[in-house]
């Protein structure tokens, strides 16, 4: 993940830090700690990103142009002016859709394989 | 807020982990370690609140593993993008057969003496003539032949200056500690911050392994020899390093002459402190095994390297041709002779030696390699190939 690619497809597959980063950055902007605790949060505490991890992922989803630095802040009073917040980039919107089309074409095939458990929480395709 | 010594573990915590940011690349520590110890902050200071100083240690653990696993991840990615790419791959001109001929002349000598081979054909004492003495003869000639034809130090003839020195390394250090001097102070040469870490690393793991030498000559116990035997192991680890780190930049950055000169230190090392052939006969009288063991690194070093470097087509041939066979032979060495050494006494001495020789020949190639460029050469990577 070191060139700007203009294909989503290119990128793939995404790592789970950058995943879930991008995961975490879909509804809005956020600062390093803000991502660490939503990442925790929509991963049921399976997935806790340690400092290095975190910002290492981040300088590499810099590099790529799936994030980039927000310039905005929620309220200067309440913030610390020291933190960076970050924000998907178009083409980081894209290359979400693109792996969550990925992963959910692998589901797909592990459901006409019969692997997919009855209390799996997979959304049900339409027509099923 | 919660008192007593987990309200200190609390406020040491940040402060702590700014400490270990040191542990990263300076170029990523300086763009993001105020982040990440605002981050640690902002972490612990939940944690603590929610879970107080259990909590904390329940940070610091996975934090800790984290730090390692990135940080090395990070030096890796410094390397791969910095350092490699920013080789130049020149195209080169291949140096004349005539002139690797004469390059690997004293090493044909070298392997025809120490394999027999000429006492066989020529006779016992014919054989005696030829090494040392008309080693050195043929070495002193090629150099000063070397300097009348090409008017300096000319690249052939490296292999054997690299020989000479073997001889008169109690020389070198005097000499070479001023010429580096004079070039630092002239050419603003700088020794890569990994490369001087890695020699104050050597030079602790030296003093530790002298000491823990003493110890188990003192207590002949297993456990004090197999303690004995970390340090020559980190040291080891650390001449395999320190041409990594000094030794790629500057035959990078001072082409092919810095290059060789890195060879025959390594051969000098090699032969100063790995002797596999005294190793092997530790184990075995087996004087084919004995014999081949002194032949083989010869040929690799005085046959099959000058031959890669000068006949290689780009710089990154002749880097990776100076690099590889220096590593192959020293793994391969270490394996013989990794084992008896904690039981050889001697070895801290001739360990010394050999990394004052390494030290202060590569010091001589700088300051040579100046010298020479101070004659109004070409560039770099064309210089020596020209002579």
């Amino acid at each position: 993940m070191e060139k700007i690619t203009s294909e989503p497809q290119e990128m793939l597959p995404l790592t789970p830090a950058v995943f879930n980063i991008l995961l975490a950055l879909a509804d809005g902007e956020r600062h390093g700690y803000g991502i660490m605790k939503e990442v925790e949060e929509q991963t049921q505490r399976q997935m806790r990103m340690g400092p290095g991890t975190l910002y290492g992922t981040i300088k590499r989803m810099f590099a790529a142009g799936l994030i980039e630095e927000s310039d905005e802040r929620p309220d200067p009073e309440l913030d610390d002016e020291r933190r960076r917040y970050y924000r998907l980039t178009e083409f980081g919107r894209r290359v979400a859709s693109a792996e969550l089309e990925r992963l959910s074409n692998l589901i797909r095939v592990a459901r006409a394989k019969q692997l997919v458990g009855k209390t799996a929480l997979i959304p049900q395709e339409k027509g099923e | 807020m919660r008192t007593g010594s987990g309200s200190r573990v609390f406020s040491a915590s940040p402060k702590l982990y700014q400490i270990l940011l040191v542990a990263y690349p300076a170029e990523h520590r300086r763009e993001y370690g105020p982040l990440m110890a605002q981050l640690f902050r902002d972490l612990c200071r939940d944690t603590y609140q929610r879970s107080g100083l259990l909590g904390l240690v329940g940070v610091w653990i996975p934090t800790l593993w984290d730090l390692v696993k990135t940080a090395a991840s990070e030096h890796i990615d410094v390397l791969r993008k910095g350092s490699l790419p920013q080789m130049q791959n020149h195209p080169l001109i291949p140096v004349s057969w005539l002139r690797v001929g004469l390059a690997i002349l004293p090493g044909l000598l070298v392997i025809g003496t120490r394999s027999g081979f000429f006492e066989d054909m020529l006779g016992r004492r014919i054989s005696q003539v030829l090494e040392p003495n008309g080693l050195l003869v043929l070495c002193a000639l090629l150099i000063v032949t070397g300097l009348v034809l090409g008017r300096k130090l000319v690249a052939w003839s490296f292999p054997a200056l690299g020989i000479l020195l073997f001889g008169v390394w109690w020389l070198v250090p005097p000499v070479a500690a001023f010429g580096v001097y004079q070039v630092y102070k002239q050419k603003g040469l700088r020794i890569p911050r990994s490369g001087k870490i890695i020699l104050c690393l050597l030079g602790l793991v030296f003093a530790a392994d002298f000491i823990l030498s003493v110890l188990s000559d003192h207590n002949p116990e297993k456990l004090a020899a197999i303690v004995a035997g970390l340090s020559p192991l980190l040291l080891w680890i650390g001449l395999l390093l320190l041409p990594i780190a000094i030794g790629l930049p500057l035959a990078q950055r001072e082409g092919l002459l810095a290059g060789l000169f890195i060879v025959a230190a390594e051969f000098i090392l090699f032969f100063e402190i790995f002797d596999p052939s005294y190793a092997l006969g530790m184990w075995t009288s087996n004087q084919a095994l004995i014999v081949a063991a002194e032949v083989v690194p010869a040929v690799g070093f005085l046959v099959v390297v000058p031959i890669w470097i000068m006949r290689s087509r780009s710089t990154h041939g002749r880097i990776w041709g100076l690099l590889l066979p220096v590593f192959a032979a020293l793994i391969g060495t270490e394996a013989i002779s990794g084992t008896v050494r904690p039981y050889y006494t001697g070895i801290w001495l001739t360990r010394a030696i050999g990394i004052a020789q390494f030290l202060a020949t590569l010091a001589l190639a700088v300051v040579l390699y100046v010298m020479n460029r101070q004659d109004g050469s070409p560039t770099p990577n064309q210089e020596a190939l020209v002579h």
